[in-house]
């Protein structure tokens, strides 16, 4: 295979110390050729390895400086408003050091501020790729796919980010990030999911009032008024001047149908901000409550058969208006129900005054009964009804027993 | 005048190989050798793509999109400069370097002067840098297969070694670029070799696995792209991956076209236009770049952008057919420089265009685009290049995802079909025919059709005979036969031949009661199965007149006999004996 070595002499082929053919003396370097140039170019090897080792090095700072150079020109940019010169700026630092995750994250964010958001997705599930676990990289996905309308992917990814890995204070960026996935099923009118991370989110909450305030609104939005008044009331012992955190008590208390604690509430609210005009909407309402409820605990028998012929005249209108509006004919014509309760208050309408009533309790009972119908029948028929009719179905809706 | 078989008959009758003066077989030597030209090439490659980078810089700036002037004047000067360079002082490094180490190969005795791997170390290096529209991987391919010709001519192997030493420094060379050994592997075995031999495969391999060693200490295992995930949701996906098959096979010979007609257009014209050449060809690229930055260089950054959705269909498609003008271009105007980079882009740029396109068209086909793009780029390769198993190695190896794997072989397959009906030669054998190099190509071997032994062999006359028959019935038997020559076999199931004369001299000498295995030679004779080549046959025969053609899987088992008149009968009217 190797032509063999020759003497320096004759040039004959040699193996040993004196050529065979002219005697002369073979120099051992030329005997030992091969090793010498093994060993010479294992030597040459070592020494290109180390001047590589130092370009490498060299370069690679170089680029990493860049890299920054580029990056700080597009942090620039991005606090200048320009965010396509950023991304530019960033995809060029991008070049030099493409697996920062500083950079990266960055782009995806400008990418999204500069309405690119399937692009930032990319760049995001190869981030993801590498680390699936990641939390902070979920919950970004989470938001870009509920941008993008992707229900079932950001549900996937909310649900990751809160089981995923954080750097810092994990616990808390695990509760931010459950409070936030329950504003998103709530948006999505998904309220029974949403009920279910706000009583984990509650579990892991540690006792803080704008937190359990935060929790409060939630349930609230969520159609939990109980754990909401459970929030709003720790928030508001905690930090007793809340106006907000009163005023959501008041509105949770409100939604349950204790009005006697939403007044206390809503007035309290009501003189920490007395501009407030849904909490004196509110007030307003439960106000009427208190005062039309012809059951109400506590009454006094003339106060009592009072309201309730009041109420029971209110009904009567109320459906002879209802039944108008529907048929927009006289009662002859009207829907069954209605009419059925009609010819019943009808038969006793002339009997039901105030005096009459305290003396004959079936007949007060029979009066309110009726009157609570209505309003119940009407809600489903006319809508919802305002003013005192309102107050009297909010009312009727207390005393559930109370209905035929 | 008997033919000495060039081949041995049976390998335990070889002599034992005579060792190297220090105890090493010659095959260990020629591995080892493999290894460090693999550790060289890896260091020089890993050189060659800072020289790059820093060209960059120092004319381009580090911004993806360059300054004006800058993008315009950059590539049209260092043209020049490179020509300069080129035509004065190192004449061997135009083109892309892959046909000039397959020409080392099989015309000059695996001879590449290290004059070659310096200039186009630094030609390469400054016209990509500049922004000239080619890729470094066929460069670094060159420059490998240079540092293995001087490393072999150092040793001073042999001429059969010096030969194979070529692509052994090639695989190196482009393992380190690509950073993938066994695309690189599969390349030079495809491209460079262009047959399959097992002779050479262990010392490529190991080459090249060491290149990738060195690179991958310097530059990091991360594959080039960063590609999404890919998973099939929906058969109807393979329906487009065949679209992006058909349009890459018209697109790749588009491209082979363009350069195989603008090419000798441009050799053609007066000596002195090739000192301008390339500056034009820069300053034409600068100009397309003022809109179309992306054009310039190796364009990967570009390739992980378009795998990002940065773009939408309309500029993929025009970025795929800019590239195509831009390479053809600096290409063909003779600046140094690789067409495997370019390939990628187009592509991925391609893949990218036809992707999004169906994503609106069929919006349940939800296919990340990085996916079409990725396939693209081996479709290109195979409909361009024509390396249909480089290509599908290649799309596994820089992606990891083996789940890629149907729809690259459908895009790719379709692709190579449409090219090959449309395109008679692939892109390497056209430029080596313009440089009046006829070198060969697995394509070719592929065509030509190999005669085998069936094709020549004719039934016996007489049934071979056991060696335990008695002489003189051998004798009365041989009498009838129409052969010359007796064929006769042993209980240890080799054969023997014995000619009608020597029979009757046996009988003459009163040995008739003696058995055939009495007087058969000590070495049995050579024997051949029906399906290898007529080639192998010949080389077996050597002196015997005849040749026993046996079962494969029952050596006594006697299916024909051969000679050397039905082997020449064979090879003269096409591989058809006579009857």
């Amino acid at each position: 295979m190797t032509d063999a070595p020759k003497c320096p002499a004759c040039g004959n082929p040699v193996s040993q110390a004196k050529c065979p053919v002219c005697g002369g003396a073979t120099p051992w370097w030329v005997r030992r050729r091969e090793p010498l140039l093994l060993a010479v170019l294992v030597a040459m090897a070592a020494a290109f390895f180390a001047a590589t080792t130092f370009l490498v090095r060299f370069h690679r700072q170089r680029e990493l400086a860049l890299a920054e150079g580029w990056f700080d020109q597009g942090e620039r940019d991005v606090a200048a408003g320009r965010p396509d010169a950023a991304i530019a700026d960033l995809r060029n630092a991008l070049q030099f050091d493409h697996e920062d995750r500083r950079y990266r994250l960055r782009l995806v964010e400008t990418l999204v501020a500069a309405h690119h958001p399937n692009q930032a997705t990319s760049y995001l599930l190869n981030l993801w790729d590498e680390q699936p676990a990641d939390g902070d990289i979920n919950l970004r996905l989470a938001r870009l796919s509920a941008q993008r309308g992707d229900m079932t992917a950001a549900k996937r990814y909310y649900r990751y980010a809160i089981d995923g890995v954080w750097d810092n204070d994990p616990v808390a960026h695990r509760l931010q990030t459950r409070l936030e996935f329950a504003e998103f099923l709530i948006g999505h009118e998904a309220f029974g999911d949403a009920q279910a991370e706000l009583l984990a989110a509650e579990e892991e909450s540690p006792n803080d009032a704008a937190l359990r305030k935060r929790l409060g609104e939630l349930f609230l939005q969520a159609g939990d008024a109980g754990n909401a008044l459970a929030n709003f009331s720790t928030a508001e012992r905690l930090h007793p001047d809340d106006a907000d955190a009163v005023a959501g008590a008041g509105e949770a208390a409100f939604d349950l149908g204790e009005y006697e604690s939403a007044k206390t509430y809503l007035e309290r609210a009501r003189r920490m901000e007395p501009n407030n005009a849904k909490v004196s909407d509110l007030l307003q309402i439960t106000s009427e409550v208190l005062e039309a409820d012809p059951l109400q605990r506590g009454l006094a028998g003339g106060e009592r058969s009072r309201r309730a012929a009041d109420a029971f005249h209110l009904a009567l209108a109320r459906v002879e208006q209802c039944t108008a509006k529907l048929t927009g004919e006289p009662v002859a014509a009207a829907p069954a129900d209605l009419g059925q309760l009609k010819s019943q208050m009808d038969a006793i309408a002339k009997r039901v005054t105030a005096p009459a009533l305290y003396r004959d309790a079936d007949l007060m009972a029979q009066a309110i009964r009726l009157a609570f119908r209505v309003e119940e029948v009407t809600a489903k028929r006319c809508g919802r009804a305002s003013g005192p009719d309102r107050a009297l179905q909010l009312a009727a809706q207390r005393h559930p027993e109370s209905a035929p | 005048m008997s033919i000495r078989p060039l081949v041995e008959s049976a390998p335990e009758a070889d002599a034992p190989r005579a060792p190297l003066r220090h105890g090493m077989r010659e095959e260990q030597f020629f591995l080892l050798v493999a290894i460090i030209i693999g550790v060289f090439s890896g260091l020089a490659v890993v050189c060659f793509r800072i020289a790059i980078d820093w060209a960059r810089f120092l004319l381009l700036t580090s911004a993806l999109t360059p300054p004006f002037p800058r993008i315009v004047l950059a590539p049209a000067l260092v043209g020049v400069l490179v020509a300069v360079l080129v035509m004065v002082f190192f004449q061997r490094v135009r083109g892309s370097g892959v046909n000039q180490t397959k020409g080392a190969l099989y015309i000059y005795d695996g001879y590449i002067p290290f004059k070659t791997v310096i200039g186009k170390f630094i030609t390469s290096a400054l016209a990509i840098g500049s922004g000239h529209s080619l890729g470094p991987e066929d460069p670094s391919l060159q420059i490998g297969a240079g540092l293995a010709s001087l490393i072999g001519r150092k040793f001073r192997l042999s001429r059969d070694k010096m030969r194979l030493i070529a692509p052994v420094g090639a695989a190196a060379g482009l393992a380190a670029a690509f950073n993938a050994p066994i695309t690189a592997v599969l390349f030079v075995i495809e491209e460079v070799i262009g047959r399959w031999t097992a002779g050479v495969l262990g010392a490529v391999v190991l080459s090249a696995v060491s290149s990738v060693v060195v690179a991958r200490w310097f530059l990091g295992a991360e594959p080039l792209f960063r590609i999404p995930t890919y998973s099939m949701v929906h058969p109807g996906e393979l329906l487009a991956y065949a679209v992006l098959g058909v349009a890459g096979g018209f697109a790749g010979v588009v491209f082979q076209k363009l350069i195989g007609h603008l090419r000798p257009a441009l050799k053609a014209l007066p000596r002195w236009t090739q000192y301008l050449q390339p500056g034009v060809a820069g300053l034409l690229i600068g100009l397309i770049a003022l809109r179309l930055p992306q054009v310039q260089g190796a364009g990967y950054e570009y390739i992980d952008q378009a795998m990002h959705g940065q773009y939408l269909w309309e500029t993929l498609g025009i970025l795929a057919g800019a590239k195509i003008l831009a390479t053809t271009l600096s290409f063909t105007s003779g600046t140094p420089g690789g067409l495997f980079a370019p390939t990628l882009f187009i592509g991925a740029m391609l893949g990218g265009a036809v992707g999004e396109f169906e994503r609106l068209m069929f919006p349940h086909l939800a296919v990340p685009i990085g996916a079409y793009a990725l396939v693209g780029m081996g479709t290109l390769f195979a409909g361009f290049l024509r390396a249909p198993m480089t290509s599908v190695f290649m799309i596994l190896e820089v992606s990891g995802d083996y789940s890629i794997i149907i729809p690259v072989i459908i895009s790719n397959t379709i692709a190579y079909l449409i090219s090959r009906a449309l395109q008679q030669k692939p892109i390497f054998e056209v430029l080596s025919d313009q440089d009046g190099m006829h070198l060969p190509s697995l394509e070719e071997e592929r065509e030509v059709s190999v005669v085998r032994v069936e094709d020549a062999m004719r039934p016996p006359s007489m049934a071979p005979l056991h060696e335990d028959t008695p002489l003189s019935v051998a004798a009365k038997l041989a009498e009838d036969s129409y052969e010359d020559f007796i064929l006769v076999s042993s209980t240890a199931r080799n054969w023997y031949g014995i000619s009608r004369e020597r029979l009757r001299t046996f009988l003459k000498e009163g040995k008739g009661d003696l058995s055939l295995s009495a007087v058969m030679p000590l070495r049995p004779m050579p024997y051949v199965h029906p399906d290898q080549s007529l080639d192998l046959a010949l080389r077996e025969i050597g002196d015997h007149p005849l040749l026993p053609v046996v079962h494969r899987a029952d050596l006594k088992q006697l299916v024909g006999v051969i000679s050397l008149a039905d082997i020449m009968t064979a090879y003269h009217v096409g591989g058809r004996p006579l009857t």
